[in-house]
Order: structure tokens, then sequence, then C-alpha cells
């Protein structure tokens, strides 16, 4: 039995990468480690995405045990996409409204709990709000912004044609003399669809190439540098007689002129009175911040949205990684220096955030750089985050001892994302989706405008989700059981094997039915079938939020080059530890059970997995 | 001794009423029930004006997270 337990998360780190770098010998503390016990890569979730592999991690089941199948679910009543990961319930108007987990299933941390070992857990997903626990919990992915959204940044221009995209929000300013009055734009009011905002005053100082920022904020005085992400600014809403509510937000300053730029990242929740708890205990996320400063509370910390858009370029998102990465280190060194027995979690993010934006310069044909342009510089960029990765798992190791249990895992690999598959299009061309009359593809925007439900079989959403329109589940369902049998049978044989006819590759290599993948108590929430895609294919931009556009298959021309939600085959993740374990197929779900055994804590009956050390 | 007798005059409506009814305690449950209903309005705001207040009195200084510098060279220098 052990002492301790630690982990070291690192999202979306990829196998292939790093055995080729440990080969070089360029990840030495990962290769000590491997040395010590063992390495082998880790099979991951129907779908390899982070909050459902995260959950299955931390409930030792498939999703259909905590039900958690992808970012986005779907209203069967509506038809319409829905957070997946947690919801807010307000039972009347004189109850509070209160945030509940969408993750169900028991984390293994209860079960720690419950026999009196501690845990410290920094950043885990899909614990939004956060899981009672003995010792310390603080939510990762899942945590929203303070509107309610996975982040929706602002851009304040003088430019009048610039036009927002759907997850952001554009601000026209004009500067007088050297000033620009603005405001910070905040939560929305429910009751108006109004947006609450807090004043800035901007003064540029152009001999020095900055701008310092005036309001009722804290500091009341922020400069910031041309090109440089801002320290925090701490703003408060009015919302109501008496009533507040406070965020934190950086800038970055891109342009003073010719035209004035500013980039300010969504508004993220503040620890000392967050809208809704971030922490176990709830003045635990605060403790944090008073120890080693403000830091990101949103689940997506890196502003991916604002380079997608090209609100800035690569090299003021690799200096958000690096300030993220440091947050997160302290967050680490900081509770390593005072943990002394139970269970430790960290999850950096950032190995997943960074590789989903620089793949593109690993291949320099990958249709993104035709439209953004190919920097052969970046093309080392994930190598050398890995590096820095590793760098953080060596200071891990400070705290390892001879009665402790260190693991390295990641949820998935990383994978390149050259072409999108238009999900819905394909199933209209294929008579499962029908259109209203005189509609053709293209013709119908996102959320299922212009679909005909009544003729409509199958629709997709997600990454790669399909739901059948079946009669007494969906609100216009068609299809009984017998129809709905051919129905799968039909998508199964059309899209498994389904050629890219631009490249004459396989795009899709299998289709996955809901039995075959999932088992449990939530597995009617999941979606009827999974896509399996070859490397170098996803779903298309326009395929998650319900859209139909025209033609099957679309270049990539977004920044986000690499993409892991394929089959779960091709991307899986690495495990590291510091004892001899099986390394004969090791899965996600066998992770509970090994870190419950080390502890002598028994796994539940509903844990899937094996202990790997036995 | 005018004083006391003036606020013993004074507080002739406060002393305990002869008859204890639903009609007399009504004033007293309608005062009680403000002071909690501004209790629980406001008890986050009456907590951080005394924390305020103690840390002003003892010149404490203010209680905000410590600042972090963006660029963190030292940082850089143990990743190498």
């Amino acid at each position: 039995m052990m002492k301790k337990v630690i982990v070291i998360g690192l999202d979306g780190f990829e196998p292939k990468i790093a055995e080729a770098m440990m080969a070089r010998s360029e990840l030495p503390n990962l290769q000590n480690v491997r040395e010590q016990g063992g390495y082998a890569r880790l099979g991951t979730t129907y779908s390899a995405q982070t909050p459902v592999a995260w959950s299955t991690y931390s409930t030792g089941t498939n999703p259909g045990g905590h039900g958690i199948f992808d970012f986005l679910s779907r209203d069967p009543k509506t038809y319409l996409p829905v957070m997946a990961l947690s919801r807010y319930e307000q039972k009347n108007a004189f109850v509070l409204p209160k945030v509940v987990n969408m993750r169900r299933g028991i984390p293994f941390w209860e079960l720690l709990s419950a026999r009196d070992v501690p845990s410290t857990i920094l950043r885990v997903p899909c614990a939004y709000p956060p899981d009672p626990v003995k010792g310390r919990l603080l939510s990762g992915v899942g945590v929203p912004d303070l509107r309610g959204g996975f982040g929706t940044p602002t851009f304040y221009s003088t430019r009048k044609d610039l036009h927002a995209d759907q997850s952001e929000k554009v601000v026209a300013v004009n500067v007088e003399g050297d000033r620009v009055a603005t405001q910070v734009i905040g939560p929305r009011d429910p009751k108006t669809k109004s947006d609450h905002k807090f004043d800035i005053h901007i003064q540029i100082v152009k001999e020095e190439n900055k701008i310092v920022i005036t309001s009722q904020g804290q500091p009341d005085k922020l400069e910031v540098q041309l090109g440089k992400w801002s320290k925090w600014l701490k703003v408060r809403f009015k919302v109501g007689m008496m009533q507040s509510v406070t965020g934190i937000v950086r800038f970055n300053l891109r342009q003073i002129e010719p035209e004035f730029e500013l980039y300010a990242s969504p508004v993220n929740f503040e620890t000392e009175e967050p809208l809704f708890s971030i922490s176990h205990p709830k003045e635990y996320a605060h403790e944090l911040a008073m120890k080693i400063g403000r830091y990101y509370t949103a689940g997506m910390a890196e502003d991916h949205d604002g380079l997608n858009l090209g609100r800035f370029d690569e090299a003021a998102y690799l200096d958000q990684c690096r300030i993220v990465m440091r947050e997160r280190r302290r967050m680490m060194e900081f509770e390593l220096g005072r943990f002394e027995r139970g269970y430790f979690y960290c999850l950096y993010d950032t190995p997943d955030r960074l590789a989903h934006m620089f793949w593109r310069f690993r291949e320099a044909g990958h249709p993104s750089n035709r439209h953004h342009g190919y920097n052969a510089e970046y093309a080392g960029a994930i190598e050398e985050h890995y590096r820095e990765c590793d760098a953080i798992v060596g200071e891990a190791m400070k705290a390892v001892d001879d009665e402790t249990l260190f693991i390295v895992l990641s949820d998935h690999g990383m994978n390149s994302f050259q072409r999108g598959l238009n999900l819905n299009t394909w199933l209209y061309e294929n008579g499962f989706l029908a259109l209203k009359p005189g509609v053709q593809p293209g013709e119908s925007g996102d959320f299922f405008q212009n679909v005909d439900w009544d003729k409509t079989k199958a629709f997709a959403l997600g990454l790669g989700c399909i739901f059948l329109n079946l009669k007494g589940r969906e609100a216009n369902g068609i299809l009984n059981e017998e129809e709905a049998e051919q129905t799968r049978q039909g998508i199964e044989r059309g899209l498994s094997g389904l050629v890219d006819p631009e490249r004459g590759a396989v795009a899709v290599r299998s289709v996955s039915r809901r039995e075959q993948i999932y088992s449990g108590p939530y597995l009617h929430e999941a979606p009827d079938l999974l896509v399996n895609f070859s490397e170098g294919y996803r779903v298309s931009w326009d395929t998650p939020l319900g859209g139909v556009p025209q033609g099957l298959f679309v270049d990539n021309h977004k920044r986000w080059g690499g993409d892991h939600v394929i089959d779960p085959a091709l991307v899986p993740g690495v495990l590291l530890m510091n004892r001899t374990f099986r390394a004969q197929s090791p899965s996600l779900v066998d992770l509970a059970p090994t870190i419950l055994n080390a502890l002598g804590v028994p796994k539940n009956a509903e844990m899937e997995g094996s202990d790997l050390l036995s | 001794m005018n004083l006391f007798i003036n606020l013993f005059s004074l507080m002739g409506p406060l002393r305990p009423p002869e008859y204890l009814g639903p009609e007399t305690l009504m004033p007293l449950a309608s005062i009680l029930a403000a002071i909690a209903g501004f209790f629980l309005l406001f008890w986050r705001l009456i907590v951080k004006f005394f924390k305020t207040l103690y840390r002003k009195v003892r010149g404490l200084p203010d209680e905000v997270p410590p600042e972090v510098d963006v660029d963190d060279p030292t940082e850089e220098e143990q990743n190498k």
C-alpha cells in the first residue's frame, strides 16, 4: 500500500511525439519515470474528447456509466444542441439558480473520502459544481466564463468593417485625442437580454507603446504593453439593486495605430466572490489565489477562439500558454509543498490547446496554411512545449518518495485535421435528413433551421454523434423500432469506408452503435451512432451546431489544425508510472481501480477496469 | 432624576401589553422579519464591511491576491 499517489495529467499529450522525443533523450524526466516503472499507450474513450475521457478516469466507467458523451448534447424536445457538461436549474422565482453537474457516476475521490483518505485535486474536468471531497478540489474544464459559455472574448477596434463571430463580441471604439472610453462586456441579463457592462477609460501612450486602463476595478490603473498580455483586472458588474458580480479579465494590446485594436479575454470568475462555487471547500479557490496570485478559473483557459478568429497571432497565443502553464505550475508546487498523504492530481490542459493550434505547422501542406501562412519557426512548437511539460514532471517528482505511486498520463493523443465532413449534408444526400420544401443545403443555417422534422430519420450534432428521430423520444419522432434498425443499418453501410473523392482516401473507418461501445445507466442518453474518422479527417465546423452546408467534404481552413475526435484507436494517450505495471492494453477505466488499490481502498461495483499494478 | 423620569415615560408604548394576541405581536414579528431579511440579503456585504473595518483599524493591508509578473524569467530559467 502507498502513502501517496501523485498524478500529473497532460491533456492531449501525443504518444507518437513523446516516444520519438524520449528516444532522442529530449524528455529526461519522463524517461526517468519510464525506467523506474514503465510506459504504455493508454486506451481512450468513445469519443476521444477531454470531458468524456477524464470523466471515465474519474469514475472508472465507460461513458454509459457517467453520462458524458460529448461537449454537446441535444434537447429531444427542441432538437437544439445544449451544453452537455452542466446545466443551470431554477425551480421557481423564489429559489436561487443552481448548477447541476451532468457527469454522473461516483468519482473515486468520493470513495477515498469515505475511507478518510484526503485528496488534493487541481483543475479536474467535469467537476463543476465541485464534488464534495475530504481535502481540496478546484474545478477545471466545465467551469464557464461570466457569460455562462466556454468563453466569450471581446475585441475593441476603431475599424468599422469588423463583424463579430458567434463566439466573440466586437466593440467599435473611437480614439479622441489619446483617449478611448469603452466598456468590458459582462454577463447577460436574462430578463432584458442586454449585457451588463463595466466602464474603462483607456489612455494611449504612443511614445511608450502602451496604454493605461483606468477604471473602478482593481488595480485602478492597469498598464498594457503593445503585443503583451496584461495582468488581471478585477471588474465588477452591477446586476441589480445592491447586487453585483465580479470577474477578472486580461488584455492584449494588438495595435495602437493606424487602427487601435485591443483584445480582452473572456471574463473569468473571480475567486473571492465567484458567481457559483468553483472549489471544495468553497473558500479554497480564493485561499489558493491569496497564495499564488490570481489565475484563470474558466475551464478553457487558453483563448483559442481569439487566435482562431485572427484577433491575435501565434506569438501572443504562445505567450498566453506560458502564462497558463506558470499559473498551473505555481498551484502544483504550492500544493505539493504541503501534501503529505492521499491522492494528488494536477491537470495541465495546455498541451492539448497548444497542439490544436500549432499542429498545422508540422504539415507544410495543411490547408490552413494556404489561408493563414506557414511559419517554419513554429514547426517544433509542440516539441518545445513537451520539454516544458517534462520539466514540470521533474518538479513534481521531487515530492515522490518510496511510498509514492507516481503517474503521468494523457486522456487522448492528437492528430491532424485537414478535411471536414459535413455529416448532416451526407445524411441529407442519402435520404436520412430532409429540408423544408424549396430549401437546399447551404440555405439552412445552424441549429437545424429549415430541417423538416416530419421527414427526417437521423441528424448529426456534436463531434461525430448521430441521433435517430425516434417516435416517443424526439419531439417530432417518426421512426418506429423496425424503421430505426433499417436506418441504423443504412447509415452504417453508407458511412463506413466513405471515401473523400478529392483525395481518394478513406475518411470514415467505421460507425459504432451505442450498444457496442457503451453500457450502464446512462446508455439511453448516448448518441445512437458514433462516427469513427480516419487520420486527417473530422466532422466539419458546420456540423456540431446542426448546420447543413453545401458539399460533403471541405478543407479545414481554420488555424485549429490538429484534432483528436477521430477513431479512438488512432489517438491513445500516454501512461507512465514509477512502478512496473501491466503494459498490455491499459485503458482509462483502469486508473481508478489502480489508484484506489494503491491507497488501500476497494473499488466499487460500477468500476469496469482492473488494478494495473497487480 | 428628571432624565430617568422622561426616559421611562418614553418607554410607555413599549411596555409589555396586558393582552398578547396576533394583532399585538404583529409589529414585533414584522420588525424581526425585517431584521432577518436585511441580514439575509446583505450578509456578505456586512461581513465584508466589518472585515475591511477591522483591517483598517489594525492597519493591515488590503486582502488581495499577490500580483504576479506576466513575464517571470525565473521560471524560464528553471525549465532550461
